[in-house]
């Protein structure tokens, strides 16, 4: 569920703050999407692959991301250029023009996902939720994003255990009226069955004194190296900035 | 259903992230830092769920269940979608992390706004088949307004946009019937050994 290859690296990007990966990979991500100038987008890819050259991401982590944007890059490529004719009914047009629209779109989508999968997606999700506390996030948020991570783990053996059990008794995963409302079946299953689980949760936490504080247990310095890192990705976010306001 | 960083205009981001902090807080509000662990564990529930998927074709298609999420968390759902689609932004790549505000609000709001009526009248319902229609419309509701919000944002952001909606649409097409039938299944099934869950007017239940 959790890919666990993206964050036991160590690299230049791994041994920076958290927050200060964090907030330089919002900013820079809000930066690349509010602009549609290519040379700010050009640049914008080439620190994204700078960025994931230093974080050592390997290919493997990267690869289902790129995907995903590559289907969507076909189906802008695809379906954007086209125009049905306003006064006749099938009649297709083709604007070349818009290729360029559908080329800038691409680009923004490949760049903010470099830029934010090594700088962000490099941490690992539980200090993520610390960091993103010790940003003043609410507590209450923190808390249920550090207890998803925690379950969704257990939850999804929990689900595999209960399909290999309906596999056994014969069933298929088929899109079918009958088979899908076996899914939902399962997934009532899940939702009842994780009640109980997060009343023993609650009773074990109220045992262990749980009065409704949260207390963070990692905390971070902020080294020369962060401050540095701060500096680069500030002037990176003012470079591209300038650059857009330029041009 | 998500959509990818860099297509939405920025008033159309600001407008999304906006609603969606708002509606965020008012699910905060009706949850105490006590009952967080139950919709914690919800929330992972849904997280897990949507992972749940029918070979479609070549490929395959994965389970929403924002529908049945608003039943049985009610405004919690807010905040619970929220730790969702984060998780999948961060982990995954799925959808994007400048337009998660509105993201959320294509996923949430209707499912939320569907379940309002839907648990109030759960709490009457007797007959099983009344029961397996209401699970039904709250997941088809749910899903034509996300398509609906999701078409609205694509055409503020850019009228020429109007090009990909077709496709779009018929994407979401097989969604409707899966999410109909399974998120009935788990209504029934709910109605049967838990039915405080699904017809309490607020979550979580005390």
């Amino acid at each position: 569920m959790i890919p666990a290859h993206i964050t036991p690296i160590n690299s230049p990007i791994h041994r920076v703050d958290p927050r200060v990966r964090f907030l330089g990979g919002l900013m820079l991500a809000l930066v690349l999407a509010l602009s549609s100038t290519p040379i700010v987008l050009l640049c914008g890819l080439a620190l994204g692959i700078i960025l994931c050259l230093l974080a050592r991401l390997p290919w493997i982590a990267l690869r289902p991301r790129l995907f995903t944007i590559a289907t969507f890059a076909v189906l802008l490529l695809a379906f954007l250029p086209l125009e049905i004719e306003p006064h006749s009914t099938l009649r297709l047009t083709y604007h070349p023009e818009r290729v360029a629209l559908a080329a800038t779109l691409i680009l923004k989508a490949f760049s903010i996902v470099l830029v934010f999968t090594a700088l962000v997606s490099t941490i690992e999700p539980v200090t993520l939720g610390h960091a993103l506390r010790h940003l003043g996030c609410p507590a209450s948020i923190i808390l249920m994003l550090l207890f998803t991570i925690r379950y969704a783990e257990t939850l999804t053996a929990e689900a595999r255990r209960m399909q290999a059990a309906m596999a056994l008794r014969g069933f298929r995963p088929r899109l079918h009226p009958r088979s899908l409302l076996h899914f939902g079946t399962l997934a009532g299953m899940l939702i009842a069955r994780s009640i109980d689980r997060s009343e023993r949760i609650m009773d074990a936490m109220t045992c262990r004194g749980f009065n409704g504080t949260f207390h963070l247990y990692r905390h971070f310095a902020f080294t020369t190296r962060d401050l540095v890192a701060t500096f680069l990705l500030a002037t990176a976010a003012i470079l591209l900035l300038t650059l857009h306001l330029l041009a | 259903m998500h959509l990818a960083d860099g297509i939405l205009s920025p008033p159309v981001l600001v407008a999304g992230t906006t609603i969606a902090i708002g509606s965020v807080v008012l699910g905060l509000r009706s949850l105490d830092l006590h009952h967080i662990p139950r919709a914690a564990v919800m929330t992972a529930v849904f997280f897990t769920a949507s992972f749940l998927h029918v070979p479609l074709g070549p490929g395959q298609i994965h389970f929403v269940f924002s529908g049945l999420a608003a039943l049985v968390l009610g405004s919690a759902v807010f905040p619970a979608l929220l730790i969702g689609l984060f998780l999948q932004a961060i982990l995954l790549g799925y959808g994007g992390i400048t337009a998660l505000g509105v993201n959320l609000v294509i996923m949430a709001f209707p499912a939320w706004l569907a379940a309002l009526p839907a648990r109030r009248r759960l709490a009457r319902a007797s007959s099983r088949s009344l029961v397996i229609a209401i699970g039904a419309a709250v997941a088809v509701a749910s899903i034509l307004g996300s398509i609906a919000i999701m078409s609205l944002a694509l055409l503020l952001s850019d009228p020429r946009y109007r090009n990909l909606l077709p496709p779009v649409i018929a994407l979401h097409a097989p969604l409707l019937l899966m999410e109909a039938l399974a998120t009935a299944g788990a209504t029934a099934f709910l109605h049967r050994v838990h039915p405080e869950l699904i017809t309490h007017s607020r979550y979580p239940p005390s």
